[in-house]
């Protein structure tokens, strides 16, 4: 399960990085990913895998569409009205898949492997979250190379910083943040199929998708792509936990708590650096 | 007693209330209930540029409250309702301690976490909330031997509620506390150095409007006479922050105008579908309720980007600052 | 009244201020000076609340500024201009000073939801000494203006009068000469000694117009790099060797004599 709000924080993490907020909208990018990928599948009838690319491309397309389009008209500066733009757009697709995919969740074909969960090394474990954490590993591997190493990553990271210098250099504002929610879009359609191999797809979920990527993100640290991965990991392990010694129902009230508790006290994160515009 | 233009208007509206046929009555309930809420949260958001996702959380903790309160331990009515809008104030404040310190787009997670929680609490505990299968039985109010158990009657006292709040607020905001709220609006930084308390300030509002969110969630239970989870989602919450985007965040009359929309909105629709001229798809369509959310959406995206007076700028609304009568129309 | 104590302020690895230490007096007017970027804001924003130092002390009459925050610090009595007028621009002139005294009133929220007697003499009172400070400054009584319709010079004018309102023992303003004209600069400086003389005012001025500091000041301390290089009144700066070297070589429109 951690896999998944590690997949999450990811995403969110790449949006923050590239532009220094937070993306509403990425729950609904999740839950339209998956539903695409649904129907796209019982369309097409190939293996799972076949599908990851245009998925991926269709999220990079939705999120140049939420730079374009949704978030020009708004000065930059005035990122009040650029959350609630992203919360609307959240609102829309959230229910446009309602209207083309109804209301409740959806079962979703699974990844080879079965349901039964395999023993490894005395931890049970179902097949899909096995893919689903494999995937999770590659995906912050690559990011990191990219953010990190790769010269348009670091182009990416260095407008979000200061745009100003950025520009001096060259790079140009607007192309490196299409390219931020593009990446991030994309991963989180991505998700969206992948989560939901392992809980359905469909439904209102965008928002509480949101806010638990959100959570996984802050718990480790929103600043690295690494802490995110850890905080995801923390958050399946911390509900777990919860679920099996406190309560079960109550284990996501207690992630949230504590997502409080961390924002009150450590707004960096347990792990992260302190940003100091906090 | 001098009997003032308004008074003469309020008579007037409930007048026409009555006339109404009983469908519309009970849409004016909740509009009114809806405007009670966003009193509070108008100002937050359009003064102080809290955004929270999390109101309708405390409109559910002030519905659940009073349920409680009337139901297992018989407090009336009349007393349930002032303490169930002290006990969402009380969350109010708590949340309030965190979320002030939160810059905007942490904030607007904060809060909506905070909703989930509360999500989660109601659905789960089953024992006091009834969980997802919903809080049955409360009872109407009474006064006396009149009981509230017509719409219009209930009609009158959410109305009631509301005009005493709306004064309320209005003479709070009419006082040097509006001219502070404008001055934070329009410069922090120059506010802070000048003595005012900012934080002190957000978060007394922070509580006012959870406060008032209780009030109409208690208004709510006694109406309803029946409670469920779903009402209180964060999609609610969403809802909140569109009637006070549609009617002009930061106006006295937004988020009653948005309240209203929100209401009325549906039923103009559901007239619409009964034109037959219209393929039955089309009519089919206009009734979901997903499809009145989405245009939300669309509507709450094209007011933040391209009008964010709202529809105040066509009615001429009345800025909170302007109240003081000495600003300029600018 | 006011000691700078061996203060020293850093952004990330710039050093805005370093180690920076003076006084000043009741009822003096001082002047900071020095070239741009030498961290003269710097010190005003530290002193006033809005940033924190990174070493040191700020003391005000026996208080430590560093750990209060700027609404606490105005309280204290300091208040402040802006450079660039922070001024709420969509308020009528009175507003904008009425804003400034309502620090100085006492009615709680229960008055004030009730419009109690208490508030509205309060009021009337908040009132009437705005409308003082504006005629003091020189504001026409009937002035219907919106801040944001005022020149530049009227702007500066208006943020001294709401720093007024907030009945101050120290006052700091930051670069009140810019963007006025000689005329104005003249009755700026008799306003700013009227301040001192008339109102018992202590007066703590950044400065870029080194001729009119010079006419007005009791004492000067210039500012280069972030680090004081003389402190003194105004004939012992003139002639001071590191303030001429400091502003020789510069493209600075002002002139030393």
């Amino acid at each position: 399960m951690g896999g998944i709000y590690a997949l999450l924080a990811l995403g969110i993490h790449i949006v923050y990085v590239s532009t220094k907020m937070i993306n509403f909208a990425h729950g609904a990018v999740v839950l339209i990913g998956g539903l695409v990928a649904l129907s796209l599948l019982g369309f097409v009838r190939q293996s799972h895998f076949v599908i990851l690319i245009p998925i991926f491309f269709a999220g990079w397309g939705i999120g140049i569409f939420f730079n374009r389009i949704v978030l020009d008209p708004i000065a930059k500066d005035e990122h009040g009205k650029r959350i609630v733009c992203l919360i609307a757009a959240s609102l829309v697709i959230e229910n446009l898949c309602a209207l083309i995919w109804g209301k409740d969740s959806i079962p979703f074909p699974l990844l080879p492997g079965g349901e039964d969960p395999v023993v490894i090394w005395k931890i049970r474990i179902s097949p899909q979250g096995l893919w689903v954490f494999g995937f999770t590993v590659i995906a912050v591997v690559l990011t990191n190379i990219f953010l990190y190493k790769t010269l348009l990553g670091k182009a990416l990271r260095a407008v979000a910083n200061n745009e100003t210098a950025a520009r001096i250099f060259g790079i140009r504002p607007k192309q490196m943040i299409s390219t931020g929610f593009g990446i991030s879009m994309g991963l989180a359609a991505l998700a969206g199929m992948l989560i939901s191999t392992i809980t359905m797809t469909g439904g209102y979920i965008a928002f509480p998708l949101t806010v638990k990527g959100f959570t996984a993100a802050m718990i480790g640290g929103i600043q690295r792509s690494t802490s995110c991965i850890v905080g995801g990991l923390l958050f399946g392990v911390i509900e777990s936990i919860t679920a099996g010694f406190i309560t079960t129902q109550y284990r996501e009230a207690v992630v949230m708590g504590i997502l409080l508790v961390i924002l009150l006290f450590r707004p960096q994160g347990l792990l992260g650096r302190v940003d100091r515009e906090i | 007693m001098i009997i003032r233009r308004i008074h003469v208007g309020l008579i007037l509206i409930v007048l026409l209330v009555w006339l109404f046929p009983i469908h519309l009555q009970s849409i004016m309930v909740i509009a009114t209930i809806y405007s009670i809420i966003t009193i509070g949260l108008n100002i937050l958001i359009g003064n102080l540029g809290q955004i929270s996702l999390g109101h309708a959380a405390f409109y559910g903790i002030g519905a659940y409250a009073s349920a409680l309160l009337t139901t297992k331990l018989s407090f009336p009515f009349w007393i349930s309702m002032p303490l169930s809008g002290m006990i969402a104030g009380g969350f109010g404040l708590l949340v309030g301690l965190t979320a002030i310190r939160l810059r905007l787009g942490y904030l607007a997670i904060g809060t909506a976490a905070f909703n989930i929680m509360f999500e989660v609490v109601t659905q789960q505990w089953e024992t006091l909330t009834g969980g997802v299968g919903g809080f049955r039985g409360i009872p109407a109010p009474h006064l006396g031997p009149l009981a509230f158990d017509s719409d219009f009657k209930y009609f009158c006292l959410s109305f009631g509620v509301f005009v005493a709040l709306f004064q309320l607020s209005k003479n709070i905001l009419s006082s040097r506390i509006g001219y502070v709220l404008s001055a934070i609006k329009q410069n922090e930084v120059a506010s802070s150095t000048m003595g005012i308390n900012v934080n002190k300030f957000k978060l007394f509002f922070f509580t006012l409007s959870a406060f008032y969110g209780g009030i109409a969630g208690s208004l709510l239970a006694h109406y309803l006479k029946f409670l469920d989870p779903q009402s209180f989602s964060i999609v609610f919450s969403v809802n909140l922050l569109f009637m006070c985007s549609i009617g002009g965040s930061g106006y006295l009359w937004g988020g009653i105008v948005g309240a209203l929309f929100i209401t009325l909105f549906p039923e103009g629709l559901s007239f619409l579908a009964k034109m037959s001229f219209l393929p039955n798809a089309v009519r089919g369509l206009l009734n979901e309720y997903a499809y009145h959310l989405m245009i939300y959406g669309v509507i709450l995206y094209l007011i933040t980007a391209y009008m964010p007076q709202g529809m105040a700028k066509f009615l001429g609304g009345i800025r909170i600052s302007q109240i003081l009568k000495k600003e300029k129309d600018l | 009244m006011l000691f700078i104590h061996n203060v020293t302020k850093e952004f990330g690895g710039l050093r805005a201020i370093y180690n920076l230490s003076f006084q000043v007096q009741e009822r003096q007017i001082k002047a900071l000076i020095g070239p741009n970027g030498a961290g003269k804001t710097t010190l005003l924003n530290l002193v006033s609340g809005l940033d924190k130092v990174t070493v040191g002390k700020v003391l005000f009459e026996g208080n430590d500024l560093t750990k209060l925050r700027p609404h606490e610090i105005c309280r204290k009595g300091v208040g402040r201009t802006f450079q660039i007028p922070h001024l709420f621009s969509q308020m009528g002139l009175v507003e904008n000073v009425k804003v400034g005294c309502f620090c100085r009133t006492t009615s709680g929220f229960l008055r004030l939801a009730l419009h109690s007697e208490f508030t509205m003499k309060e009021e009337a009172d908040v009132e009437s000494k705005s409308n003082d400070i504006l005629q003091f400054l020189g504001f026409a009584p009937a002035d219907r203006r919106v801040a944001r319709e005022l020149s530049g010079g009227d702007q500066k004018l208006l943020e001294i009068a709401r720093a007024l309102g907030t009945s101050p023992k120290l006052l700091l303003l930051d670069e009140p000469g810019a963007g006025l004209n000689s005329l104005e600069k003249q009755r700026l400086a008799g306003t700013i000694r009227k301040l001192r003389d008339e109102w018992g005012m202590t007066i703590l001025i950044v400065e870029h117009d080194v001729a009119l500091v010079m006419s007005l000041s009791d004492e000067i301390v210039v500012l280069n790099y972030g680090e004081k290089i003389a402190e003194g009144s105004p004939e012992e700066i003139q002639n001071d060797h590191k303030v001429i070297k400091a502003y020789l070589g510069r493209k600075s429109e002002n002139s030393l004599c």
